[in-house]
């Protein structure tokens, strides 16, 4: 049995540094620096707000909330309070305006720096279990993702059908622009799947499976989608069965080998690579119950593209950060929470000397486990 | 004599692109925007086809399927969903629906 004094046993490293946990938080954290513009916004506020941290960076805070209360801003003016509005109606980015508990803090030892912090009070699933909690109708079906889901795509059903009648009775030349509409409701409906899925809860349990098999799939499916997609392998053939969850695992394998085909499109000689070995050494304290399980399973996707934009190498894996042009940056935050719901860990690094770009997947051995 | 669809959706905006598209291809399309008028039409009307939506102002479209399997066994039910999950086309299967469309649709 593990008992609560195990975390200290493993040293700092085992602890959690301020960064993870603030980004856990249920709570939205701004950082606000001294001027009043937002320094840092944790995944809670950017799901608040709306807005990827990176567009909150550098607003002002009353260009980005309207509070009611005016004591709010004046606290925050001040800058050295501490204070609790509870059920404050506050207006983001122009929103219809909420009731939300808002707190603010000064930050200790940095002079004008502070706090704000936001609670909705949803978000968080309810202590009783699907849709039993305050706020959820009787027998409601449906959470968040899936209410903002149905809210978008039936207008995109009512858009897209509409263009498509009308292509029925203009001539060719016009035509070009129905398409556009059509297109253009599909490429919505593709993102909000992606949203959709980023939040979604509840999938299968996680089984043995053959991770050189996934790993075929997900090759297969990115060749029938483009043409020419050549992988040089490396596997380990003694390889024992994963825990995973397959379909999620393909899903995994898809993202990261959609990124590195992309990533080493403008290369001279695009090179993707894949890897398979037993790596005995990982380690990660993360299993049910908080027991440590290992993760000597590991699968390295490699490209040779020039590798992602330095400033956003920490940030790849949060949610709309992507270095791509057209990219909405999900598919990596996608990633690191499937690989998480499987108890596994992914981690990216940079071989300046070689010019390749790793993703490394560390997965459980399925069976009882080592020790 | 015209093929009668009965079309269960609640949004003003699809049922009028569905029924325009249907109608174009001669069909007669009555719609309904709750589970209990679809019981309704149901239990005074024969339809060739009926097209359901899931998430309508009542209750569930699809769960509510079994009772309408059991009036009408033989009329082919199409599901219409904003849901694009495997959970919903599972769930489609399950209640012996003909076919699944998730939302946004092709009209073709």
């Amino acid at each position: 049995m593990s008992g609560p004094a195990d975390w200290r046993k493993g040293g700092e490293s085992a602890r959690p540094d301020a960064k993870r946990v603030v980004a856990s938080l249920p709570l939205a954290v701004f950082t606000l620096a001294p001027d009043l513009t937002i320094a840092a916004a944790n995944p809670a506020a950017e799901q608040l707000a709306g807005q990827g941290a990176r567009r909150l960076v550098g607003k002002l805070v009353d260009d980005v909330f309207a509070f009611e209360e005016p004591l709010i801003l004046r606290r925050l003016a001040e800058g050295e309070a501490q204070l609790l509005a509870r059920d404050s109606l506050v207006r983001i980015l122009g929103a219809p305006a909420r009731r939300i508990d808002v707190m603010t803090s000064p930050v200790a030892y940095c002079p004008g720096w502070q706090i704000l912090a936001l609670s909705e009070g949803v978000g968080v699933e309810a202590l009783s279990g699907d849709g039993g909690g305050a706020g959820a109708g009787e027998g409601t079906p449906l959470r968040a993702p899936e209410v903002l889901a149905h809210e978008i795509k039936n207008p995109l059903a009512g858009i897209r059908g509409a263009a498509q009648l009308l292509s029925r009775k203009v001539g060719e030349a016009d035509r070009a622009l129905t398409d556009l509409i059509t297109g253009e409701v599909d490429r919505i409906a593709k993102l909000v799947d992606q949203m959709q899925s980023l939040s979604r809860r509840g999938r299968e349990p996680d089984a043995p499976c053959n991770l050189h098999e996934a790993v075929r799939r997900a090759q297969a499916v990115v060749a029938a989608g483009h043409g020419g997609f050549v992988v040089e392998e490396e596997f380990d053939p003694s390889l024992p069965p994963v825990l995973a969850n397959p379909d999620a695992l393909v899903q995994v394998l898809l993202n990261l080998f959609t990124n590195a085909r992309e990533a080493c499109e403008s290369a001279r000689e695009p090179r993707i690579a894949v890897r398979t070995r037993f790596a005995s050494g990982i380690q990660l304290h993360a299993g049910p119950g908080g027991k440590p399980l290992r993760l000597p399973i590991e699968l390295r996707v490699s490209d040779n593209g020039p590798g992602i934009d330095p400033a956003l190498r920490d940030h790849i894996f949060d949610p709309f950060v992507t270095g791509k042009k057209n990219g909405q940056g999900l598919g990596l935050a996608l990633v690191q929470k499937l690989v998480r719901e499987m108890s596994g860990r992914v981690t990216h690094d940079r071989d300046e000397v070689r010019g390749w770009t790793h993703f490394r997947l560390h997965l459980p051995v399925a069976g009882p486990s080592k020790p | 004599m015209k093929r009668r669809i009965l079309l269960v959706e609640d949004d003003a905006s699809i049922a009028l692109v569905i029924t325009a598209a249907l109608e174009a291809e001669g069909y007669d399309v009555t719609r309904c925007a709750s589970i209990a008028e679809r019981d309704r039409l149901l239990d005074g009307q024969q339809y060739g086809l009926m097209l359901t939506d899931v998430v309508l102002t009542d209750g569930d479209g699809m769960e509510t399927l079994g009772r309408v399997r059991e009036a009408v066994p033989h009329m082919p039910v199409i599901i219409l969903s904003a849901q694009n999950t495997l959970d919903t086309a599972v769930r489609a299967s399950d209640t012996g629906a003909f076919e699944y469309f998730p939302k946004p649709f092709d009209l073709d």
